[in-house]
């Protein structure tokens, strides 16, 4: 198992206007599995590249176990990339494609085929191996991937965006097949993807990385409940920012005073809260807004509201968005667990 | 209306062109090979070609021909796109530069091979004002001589840019990640290339081979133009008994012809079933 730092690390591909990664820095722990969230182009992808040593930076480091490995191609690195579209081999059966990297160490025929076995075991594909990838689904190319990987004991697993390719039903299969691998394997892994839910269902940690650097790093609940900076916010579906003051446990704005969690950052800032930690009626930090519109989206409706030129989006369920109509005043409640005050902004 | 229907229907006009242009002339020349049309039908000229010493000696040298003008093309080829893919200055240039010679016309070709590589061309010349060797009658014999090696350097000249090209697309849709995973499941350079690129571009190479076996098996300008006097080369052959002033000879040129078709279209099978083994 292998711990990762990424230090300060630069890159800018030829003609593009901005840097794919800028300063980005980042710690993976022995065994730990850190999900590498963001937008498309954001430059999750590339930093995988430079990981798995098929990208040189411009500048910075990659260490593994604190010792640098750029110098290092990619067969020697001991980490393993697993590509968003499996990338098996055409040419090859399902045994050949787990058994390639074994080939590439010379180890011997008879240990190669006992660890495929074990690896399509270990994936759910026993009986498979004799199988081309163009006559698997696209679920069962994805755990020969993964099957690929982990056949090789890497010290350092690199999925990029491993179920993106996959519905809904099996996303959720393999999601919970990479949980269990990983935590039984305890490979050091860095599991890249755009999904927010992904993110927090895989990872140990969450990295939010925007414009080639990390702007948050921490459990998934904090980077959604407690982002760091407006950006993060609006990544995670913040819409709600309201400008003000915090002092002495509490906001002072447009909407009155309102008490907030306990250790909230004080000074000038801008209030935050999901719009669907809105409540209705009374309690603690309740105010009145009338309702401008509504908008159903399937399980939730989308209240929008207003009070002194401030506008607030509320997210709820149909029961409780029922009394909510255009033009009437309605009581809502900032529940304080909810609020996050971003300061600086 | 044109993508709507039965698939068949759709295609109709494309195979009506085929089935007529290709496929009749193909019956034509069948039927042709065994007198037809001209009052009954025999195996005559079909006997006569078989029979006949130099026919043999003529498909000895045609295949000697098509054989390695295509595996030379295939290897130049695969080596020049493999260099031309990678990103380096000037790399639009030299992409230019070398399938410039896909607009020449085969004929102009084989002139400049003529220019070029035969015993009073400016290779021979400048050898000889070199003083490498004693006169340019001293320069070995490159074109119609008996290993057709001037109409190979030909074929090889025209062809490779066409397998380059074709190769260099397939290239470009593979992209480079097949590549990549290999590097990161510990595959060298070399082994990346030869155990994963090589296999993944073979399906289109087979294809573009078996259009330039098919083409320098079957082509006579250029043999005519470069080619020794005996043994021609077969299409040569057909050529000549096509032309011959006795229109007796006619289903003999056919037989020839037909034979060439037939030759050509086993081995190009054969290539294809030998790759899906």
């Amino acid at each position: 198992m292998t711990r990762l730092t990424l230090n300060d690390l630069h890159l800018r591909h030829p003609g593009a206007e901005r840097p794919a990664l800028d300063a980005l820095s980042l710690e993976v722990g022995n065994g730990e599995m850190l999900a590498l969230l963001g937008p498309s182009g954001c430059g999750k992808t590339t930093a995988l590249r430079v990981i798995a040593g098929l990208i040189a930076p411009d500048a910075g480091e990659v260490r593994f176990d604190g010792l640098s490995v750029l110098h290092l191609p990619p067969e020697r690195r001991e980490a393993v990339l697993v590509f968003q579209s499996g990338q098996l081999f055409a040419h090859m059966d399902v045994t050949a494609n787990v058994g390639f990297g074994l080939r590439m160490q010379r180890r011997p025929k008879r240990e190669i085929a006992m660890r495929v076995a074990e690896a399509l075991e270990q994936v759910q594909l026993e009986g498979l191996g004799h199988r081309c990838p163009h006559e698997l689904s696209g679920g069962q190319r994805q755990r020969v991937a993964l099957a690929r990987a982990l056949v090789l004991k890497p010290g350092l697993l690199l999925l990029d965006e491993p179920l993106s390719s996959l519905d809904a039903h099996l996303r959720t299969e393999m999601r919970a097949l990479i949980r269990r691998l990983q935590r039984e394997t305890g490979i050091t892994t860095l599991v890249v993807t755009h999904d927010q839910e992904e993110a927090a269902v895989l990872g140990d940690r969450v990295a939010l990385m925007l414009g080639g650097r990390i702007h948050q790093i921490g459990a998934g609940a904090t980077l959604w409940n407690r982002p760091a900076d407006l950006e993060v916010a609006r990544f995670f579906g913040g819409c709600n920012f309201i400008p003000g003051r915090s002092s002495g446990g509490a906001f002072d704005c447009a909407l009155g005073r309102l008490a907030l969690p306990h250790a909230a950052p004080a000074g000038e800032g801008c209030l935050t809260l999901r719009p669907e930690a809105i409540e209705t009626g009374e309690g603690e930090n309740a105010v009145t807004l009338r309702v401008i519109e509504t908008r159903f989206e399937g399980l939730l409706t989308r209240i929008t509201a207003e009070v002194a030129g401030l506008r607030l989006e509320a997210l709820m369920r149909a029961g409780a968005a029922r009394g909510a109509m255009p033009g009437q005043d309605i009581r809502w409640r900032l529940p304080r667990e909810a609020l996050w005050v971003l300061p600086g902004v | 209306m044109i993508g709507r229907g039965h698939p068949w229907l759709s295609l109709a006009p494309a195979l009506g062109v085929i089935a007529v242009l290709f496929g009749g002339g193909l019956a034509l020349g069948l039927a042709g090979s065994f007198g037809m049309g001209r009052g009954g039908a025999s195996g005559d000229a079909w006997i006569a070609v078989l029979s006949e010493g130099r026919v043999w000696r003529s498909l000895g040298l045609s295949l000697w021909i098509a054989f390695a003008s295509t595996a030379l093309s295939c290897l130049i080829g695969l080596g020049a796109a493999l260099l031309l893919r990678r990103s380096f200055p000037g790399q639009g240039l030299a992409r230019l530069l070398f399938q410039i010679n896909l607009t020449i016309p085969h004929a102009v070709g084989a002139l400049g091979i003529l220019w070029l590589l035969s015993q009073s061309g400016f290779v021979a010349r400048l050898s000889a004002g070199a003083g490498l060797i004693d006169g340019p009658a001293g320069f070995p014999a490159l074109t119609q001589d008996r290993f057709a090696i001037g109409i190979i350097a030909h074929y090889v000249w025209k062809e490779v840019p066409f397998i380059g090209l074709i190769l260099l697309a397939n290239m470009q849709s593979l992209g480079d990640d097949p590549e990549s995973a290999a590097r990161s499941l510990g595959a060298t350079p070399f082994a990346a290339m030869r155990l994963v690129l090589l296999p993944l571009l073979m399906p289109a190479l087979i294809r573009a081979g078996a259009i330039v076996f098919a083409f320098s098996f079957g082509a006579w300008e250029v043999p005519v133009l470069l080619g020794q006097s005996a043994p021609t080369a077969l299409p040569v052959l057909a050529w000549q008994r096509f032309t011959d002033p006795d229109l007796a000879a006619r289903p003999e040129a056919m037989a020839l012809a037909m034979l060439i078709a037939l030759v050509s279209a086993v081995l190009i099978r054969a290539a294809f079933a030998g790759r899906n083994r």
